[in-house]
C-alpha cells in the first residue's frame, strides 16, 4: 500500500514537472509571438500615419479640382439640375371608351394588394 | 505498565527495563515521527488539492474574472510626439512625419573635401564650402542638414561616408499647404507652436495621443479661399478676409485671410502675410452695421415695421453732415432704410433709441471687447471714448467703431439664429450637446431681421448675392477707410455678410475686401454690391449641395428648372415669393 502511494506520488510529481515545463515553453513562445505582433502593429501604425498625411495631401480641394477639370467631363452641379419626385411627369394610362382598363392593361395596372414594403414577398 | 514491570526487577530486570523503556521510547519516537510526517503529508496534499481545484476553477469554470491578456502593452493612439490636427471630417491638417536629420562627427571624417563635394551633389541646396567648414569644425557633433527627405537619406546612405550619421526626428507637415494657414498657424524648428491653433493648443498637442478636431471643413475652406482670392485678384485689392460660420453653434467652418502663406515654408512669411485679418484686424465695417442698428431699434420697441423716417434731406449735427450714398429723397420705411442702406435713416433711428441703449446692446453682442475664440491673434476693437451722441449717430451706420470680422460675424450669427449669442469656436462642437449662449435679441426681432435681410438681397443693394433657390439674405457695406486726417475718397472696405437659407438659416458667410478697385464689368464701382456680393453668391451655389441645403424649387426661375413644376403645396411662408 505504501509503495503504491509512493509510486503514485512520484508519478504525479513527474507528470506535473513535465506539464509545467511544457507550459512554460508555450508561454515563452507566445510571448515571442506577442512581441513580434506588437512590432508589426507599431510599424503598421507608422505606415498608416504617413499614408493618412499623403491621403490628406491628395485630397487637397484645389488638386482635386484640377484633376477633375483635366480628366472628367463633369462640371459643378447647379440648382437647376435637381428636381423633385412630385415633378416627374406620370405615365398616362390608355383608357377604353367605358373608362375602365381591360385585358392586359387591367392585369398590369390593378394591383391585388397595396404595394407596400410589408406586402412584398421578395424582400424579407 | 512500566511500574508493573519494575516490581520484578533484579539485575536482569534492569536490563529488561531499559530495553522495554528503549523500545517504548523508540516506538514513541517513531510514532511521533510518523505522526508528524503524516501531518506534513496531509498539509501538502491539502495545499496541492487546493491549487489543483483552483486551477480547474480558474481555467474551466470561472472564465470571466481573470483578464485574458495579462500584461498586454497598450498600443498608443499615435506613434508621434505631437498630436495631429484634423478637420471636422477627420482630414489631416497638421501632422508629424518621421524625418532624418543629417549630422557629422568631424573627428571621423576621412577626407572632408571629398565628403563635402559628394554631399553638396546630393543636397544641392547646401553650399560646398559651408559643408567643408562644418566637416572640419571642432567638436564631435555638427548639424549638416535638418529634416531631409527619405530619398535624400537613401542617396546619402549610398555614398557610404564614414563619420556622417542620421538622427531620426519628426517634422511638422501641413498637407493642405496654404489652406487654413492662419487658422492652423505653424511650428518652429523645435516643433513648438508659435501661431494659430498650433500655439493656442500647444500643451495639449505636445501630450500626443488623440488628434485635435477642429470645426473647419477643408472643402469649404478651399472654396472660400478660392472665391476670396479670385475677388482680390479681379479687383486688385490689398487683401481680403472671409469667414463661414455655422448659425446654430457658432463654429468656424472656414476662415480665410489674404494675403496668406504656406506654413510648410517659413520663408513664405514675408511682410504682413502672417497677419490674420479675420481675427486680429479691426476695421470700420460701415453699412453692414446697420443690421445691428435696425435690430436694436426693433428689439427695444423704438420702431416697428410700420415706422418710417424722413431721408429726403441730409442730417445735420453740429458741424457734421450725414448723407446717403444713393439718396432716395423721400420717407423710407424701416425695411427700405436697410434695403437701400440709408445713413440718414439709420442715424435717426439711433437718435431715437439713444447712446446708452446702443452701448448696452453692442457690449452684449461682444463688439466692445476682444473676440472670444481659441486663437492667440485677437485684435482689440476700437470704440469712441468718450461716447458722445455724434458717435452714436455714426456708429448706426458703422463708422467710428472698428471691430474684427470674426466678432462682427458672430454678431450676425446671433441676429439670425433667434437672438442668442454663442462665442465663436474653432473646435468641432459635440452634435449631441447644444451650445450655451446668452440672449441678446428676442426671437421676434430675429425673425423680422431675417425677413429684412432677405429683402436687401431681393430688392436692395445685395441683389448680386441672390443665388437662385437658396434664399440668401444679407447686407452690403462699403466703408471709406479713414486715413489720419479724415477719410480717403476711393479707399474702401467693401464687405457683404450673407446668411442662407433665410427661412431657417444655417450658415453665415462674410466676404470683405480691402481697397478693391472697380473695373469695366463693375462700371468702375468698387462697392460691396459689385465686388463682394457676387463672391458670396458663388460660394452659396458651391456650398449648398455639399452641405445638403435643398434649393427651393418653386423659387427657381423657369429657365433654370429642368422639370416643369407640379402645383405648389398650399400653406407655408415662402420668403422667396416676396
Amino acid at each position: 500500500m505504501k509503495r503504491h502511494t509512493i509510486a503514485f506520488a512520484f508519478f504525479v510529481a513527474a507528470t506535473l514537472t513535465v506539464a509545467l515545463f511544457m507550459l512554460k515553453q508555450e508561454v515563452q513562445s507566445l510571448k515571442e509571438d506577442l512581441f513580434e505582433l506588437n512590432s508589426k502593429i507599431a510599424s503598421g501604425q507608422r505606415a498608416i500615419h504617413v499614408l493618412k498625411a499623403e491621403w490628406s495631401h491628395l485630397n487637397n480641394p484645389r488638386n482635386l479640382k484640377d484633376l477633375a477639370n483635366r480628366h472628367l467631363d463633369l462640371g459643378p452641379v447647379s440648382a437647376g439640375q435637381l428636381g423633385r419626385m412630385v415633378d416627374i411627369p406620370r405615365k398616362s394610362r390608355p383608357q377604353t371608351s367605358l373608362g375602365a382598363p381591360v385585358g392586359e392593361e387591367a392585369k398590369r395596372q390593378v394591383p391585388a394588394r397595396p404595394a407596400s414594403r410589408a406586402n412584398r414577398k421578395d424582400i424579407r | 505498565m512500566t511500574l508493573h514491570r519494575m516490581s520484578r526487577v533484579g539485575l536482569a530486570g534492569t536490563w529488561r527495563l531499559n530495553r522495554i523503556f528503549l523500545e517504548g521510547a523508540r516506538k514513541k519516537a517513531i510514532e511521533t515521527g510518523r505522526k508528524r510526517l503524516m501531518v506534513t503529508g496531509i498539509a501538502f496534499a491539502l495545499a496541492f488539492a487546493v491549487i489543483g481545484a483552483r486551477t480547474v476553477e480558474v481555467s474551466i469554470i470561472d472564465q470571466t474574472h481573470e483578464p485574458r491578456l495579462g500584461g498586454f502593452p497598450e498600443i498608443p493612439a499615435s506613434t508621434m510626439k505631437r498630436a495631429d490636427i484634423v478637420d471636422r471630417n477627420g482630414m489631416v491638417l497638421a501632422t508629424n512625419l518621421p524625418a532624418a536629420s543629417l549630422y557629422a562627427d568631424p573627428t571621423e571624417i576621412l577626407d572632408p573635401q571629398k565628403a563635402a563635394k559628394k554631399l553638396s551633389l546630393t543636397l544641392p541646396y547646401l553650399d560646398q564650402s559651408w559643408l567643408y567648414s562644418r566637416l572640419t569644425s571642432k567638436g564631435r557633433f555638427s548639424w549638416l542638414a535638418r529634416n531631409i527627405t527619405p530619398e535624400e537619406q537613401y542617396e546619402i546612405n549610398r555614398l557610404g561616408l564614414p563619420g556622417v550619421y542620421f538622427k531620426t526626428t519628426e517634422t511638422r507637415v501641413y498637407p493642405h499647404g496654404r489652406s487654413a494657414a492662419h487658422l492652423l498657424g505653424f511650428t518652429d524648428t523645435d516643433g513648438r507652436g508659435i501661431a494659430g491653433v498650433e500655439n493656442y493648443f500647444d500643451e495639449i498637442l505636445e501630450k500626443g495621443g488623440q488628434p485635435l478636431v477642429l470645426s473647419v471643413d477643408i472643402r469649404l475652406q478651399g472654396m472660400l479661399q478660392e472665391e476670396l482670392g479670385a475677388a482680390v485678384r479681379t479687383f486688385q485689392a490689398l487683401g481680403g478676409a472671409g469667414l463661414i460660420m455655422d448659425v446654430r453653434t457658432s463654429e468656424v467652418l472656414a476662415m480665410a485671410s489674404l494675403p496668406d502663406f504656406d506654413p510648410n515654408r517659413h520663408s513664405s512669411l514675408e511682410g504682413r502675410r502672417g497677419f490674420n485679418r479675420v481675427t486680429k484686424g479691426v476695421y470700420e465695417l460701415g453699412s453692414t452695421f446697420k443690421l445691428f442698428n435696425t435690430a436694436i431699434a426693433l428689439d427695444t420697441g423704438t420702431v416697428s415695421l410700420d415706422s418710417a423716417y424722413d431721408a429726403s434731406t441730409p442730417l445735420r449735427y453740429a458741424r457734421f453732415t450725414i448723407n446717403d450714398f444713393h439718396p432716395k429723397n423721400r420717407w423710407l420705411s424701416i425695411a427700405e432704410i436697410l434695403s437701400y442702406s440709408s445713413n440718414i435713416g439709420s442715424a435717426k433711428m439711433a437718435m431715437d433709441y439713444g447712446t446708452l441703449v446702443q452701448r448696452d446692446y453692442l457690449g452684449r453682442l461682444g463688439l466692445l471687447r476682444p473676440a472670444q475664440v481659441e486663437l492667440p491673434e485677437i485684435g482689440r476693437p476700437l470704440s469712441p471714448s468718450p461716447w458722445r451722441e455724434i458717435n452714436t449717430l455714426t456708429i448706426s451706420y458703422g463708422h467710428g467703431i472698428a471691430v474684427s470680422p470674426l466678432q462682427f460675424s458672430t454678431g450676425v450669427v446671433t441676429l439670425v439664429n433667434g437672438g442668442v449669442l454663442r462665442p465663436a469656436t474653432v473646435l468641432k462642437a459635440d452634435p449631441e450637446q447644444p451650445v450655451q449662449g446668452s440672449r441678446v435679441f428676442s426671437e421676434k426681432t430675429s425673425r423680422i431681421m431675417r425677413d429684412l435681410m432677405r429683402r436687401v438681397v431681393l430688392k436692395g443693394t445685395g441683389r448680386n448675392a441672390a443665388a437662385p433657390g437658396y434664399r440668401v439674405g444679407g447686407k452690403t457695406g462699403s466703408a471709406e477707410k479713414s486715413t489720419g486726417s479724415g477719410y480717403a475718397e476711393k479707399a474702401l472696405i467693401s464687405s457683404f455678410v450673407g446668411a442662407f437659407p433665410m427661412d431657417d438659416p444655417r450658415y453665415v458667410i462674410l466676404v470683405m475686401l480691402d481697397e478693391p478697385r472697380g473695373n469695366e464689368a463693375t462700371y468702375n464701382y468698387a462697392t460691396a454690391g459689385w465686388v463682394a456680393a457676387p463672391a458670396v453668391k458663388r460660394l452659396v451655389e458651391r456650398m449648398a449641395l455639399l452641405l445638403g441645403v435643398v434649393p427651393d424649387f418653386d423659387a427657381l426661375p423657369p429657365s433654370m428648372a429642368s422639370l416643369k413644376r407640379a402645383p405648389a403645396s398650399p400653406g407655408g411662408y415662402n420668403l422667396a415669393a416676396h
